[in-house]
């Protein structure tokens, strides 16, 4: 087995399906990923699509199993469209999915407002908590796994769904900074309380970055890291759920989603506010100055 | 298939090219022989000294039948337990295609697509359930120093990944080169998970990169282990 060469399929190409006949043409790369790479693509109908590539049989196989295992109209995660192969030399074991509008959570996180951000982490836990009644948790929950649409009402969804594992077994796929157990504050077991350390790790690490070092440190520092990153939060209400979560005392999707929902939003200076009133006082202004002038001229000062 | 069944891989964690002792390829081809699996995770470095450590990576890698991945230092703990599960998957789908040939006549990859993925559900299940051997190879040498902590840090995470699987779990840790002459020196042997403690203590980087007989005295290990067990449980199945 050789280290993989991620050769990029140009655009316009059309694969054609061995199994089914279909064929998709590549609109374009859409990211390179651990285990393999996603096409934009357009099916021979017009249904747009993501496909995913990846160098062997059985991992697109597997991927294809868990989004088959997720899909539902409430999932987060794109619906699964067709798994086939193709005679192309880059693209012989792929399947095709959804394409989810949206960008990356960390791409936009730091032109939130505070009230977009409480909506997309209670998003976030609320597609947790269907995923959970399902009997599966995502485990490798990071920003660049998440995608929010701020045109549509922050709808949030979750791509790649290689992490998916059921509730109780061992996480195969993570990502250390957003990984409980590398922090020292969990086991590495898929569980509910396994994703929603997951989410406020993650929360945390966008506004406060990890030190350079941290691989190198031992659990105690890096837990001790942590404890100073929370104090760093500055509205109370998020410090204190942080805390609660990572302390371990939130265990289910559904308590975190109302205890989000619960956060008063911070007294922020509100443009809006700014602007109208300035318009009431240059009213006001231009009005008695009129009355005023009208007065002067009629004589009746 | 029962709960007997034990999959055996060799981690070796390296910055550099071997220069002493046996080749390393050759030591990855006998290890792979006895039905073990060789995974390299090389550390990048700079220079045509680094390029010759990177192919010679790839080389035991591919002799010994396992991934080899070439990686920064903050790196190493995931990709470490990426190669692990991706190449227990790659054992387990070398079975299941052996018993499928032997059965139908088919591969995996003869399966229509939409079967393939019942059968990955099954490896995948499997390989939560199965039983591993893993010797962790820690290369030392004095070009290693800086990146000890990182290292150490690195497999203590790989056992908490593997440590919470159904399947039960032996690793042992060894370095090289060893303490004086030694080539090797056990730092840790089999156990249910890596002792901290004795990492702390026992890495200490000075001298050459002798890979080969690293992966050697990993082989044996894993060997004498198995002998161990069989005479005390009587003969297991193994994979390979």
């Amino acid at each position: 087995m050789t280290d993989k060469s991620q050769v990029q399929i140009p655009s316009g190409t059309w694969i054609v399906g061995k199994w089914t006949g279909r064929r998709w043409r590549i609109r374009g790369c859409l990211g390179v990923g651990a285990n393999g790479v996603v096409y934009a693509v357009d099916r021979d109908d017009g249904l747009p699509g993501a496909m995913k590539v990846c160098e062997g049989a059985g991992q697109v196989a597997f991927e294809w199993s868990l989004l088959e295992r997720v899909k539902g109209a409430r999932s987060s995660f794109p619906a699964p469209q067709q798994i086939d192969d193709s005679d192309h030399p880059h693209a012989q074991y792929f399947y095709v999915m959804e394409r989810v509008g949206g960008k990356p959570l960390d791409k936009v996180w730091l032109g939130l407002r505070p009230a977009d951000r409480k909506r997309v982490l209670h998003e976030i836990v609320a597609g947790l908590a269907h995923l959970h009644e399902t009997g599966y948790a995502f485990c490798d929950v990071k920003a660049q796994n998440i995608l929010v649409d701020s045109s549509d009402d922050m709808r949030v969804r979750f791509v790649d769904a290689g992490g998916v594992t059921p509730l109780g077994k061992a996480v195969r796929q993570f990502t250390p900074t957003s990984d409980g157990a590398f922090w020292g504050v969990c086991e590495r077991r898929a569980s509910a309380q396994y994703d929603l350390i997951g989410v406020a790790l993650m929360a945390l690490t966008l506004d406060v970055k990890p030190p350079a070092n941290v691989f190198s440190q031992s659990q105690e520092q890096r837990r001790a890291w942590l404890n100073k990153a929370i104090l760093q939060v500055a509205e109370p209400g998020w410090r204190s759920l942080l805390q609660k979560v990572l302390r371990g005392s939130v265990t289910d999707a559904p308590t975190l989603a109302r205890a989000i929902q619960s956060i008063p939003l911070p007294k922020e200076p509100d443009g809006t506010d700014w602007s109208a009133k300035l318009m009431w006082g240059s009213l006001a202004s231009a009005t008695l100055s009129t009355a005023c002038a009208w007065a002067l001229y009629l004589r009746l000062i | 298939m029962g709960k007997e069944a034990t999959i055996r891989q060799i981690l070796v964690i390296t910055d550099g090219c071997s220069n002493i002792g046996p080749d390393p390829v050759d030591a990855a081809r006998r290890a792979h022989g006895r039905g073990i699996v060789v995974n390299v995770i090389g550390i990048v470095g700079d220079g045509e000294a680094a390029q010759k450590g990177y192919e010679e990576a790839q080389s035991i890698a591919d002799a010994g039948g396992g991934m080899c991945r070439i990686v920064q230092p903050a790196d190493i703990s995931a990709t470490a337990q990426m190669m692990t599960h991706q190449t227990m998957q790659m054992t387990l789908q070398q079975v299941v295609n052996q018993e499928l040939m032997s059965v139908m006549g088919k591969t995996t990859e003869d399966l229509p697509p939409a079967e393939r993925s019942r059968v990955m559900q099954v490896v995948a299940k499997l390989e939560e359930e199965i039983a591993l051997q893993l010797v962790v190879a820690l290369d030392m040498s004095a070009s290693m120093r800086d990146k000890i902590p990182t290292v150490r840090e690195a497999v203590r995470d790989l056992s908490l990944s593997l440590q919470v699987r159904t399947g039960s779990l032996e690793v042992a840790v060894l370095s090289f080169p060893g303490k004086g002459e030694e080539s090797t020196r056990l730092v840790q042997p089999f156990s249910n998970k890596v002792d901290v403690a004795s990492l702390e203590s026992a890495l200490v980087a000075r001298g050459g990169t002798p890979t080969g007989p690293a992966i050697d005295y990993a082989a044996s290990l894993i060997i004498d282990r198995q002998r161990t067990v069989d005479e005390a449980d009587g003969p297991r199945r193994d994979f390979a």
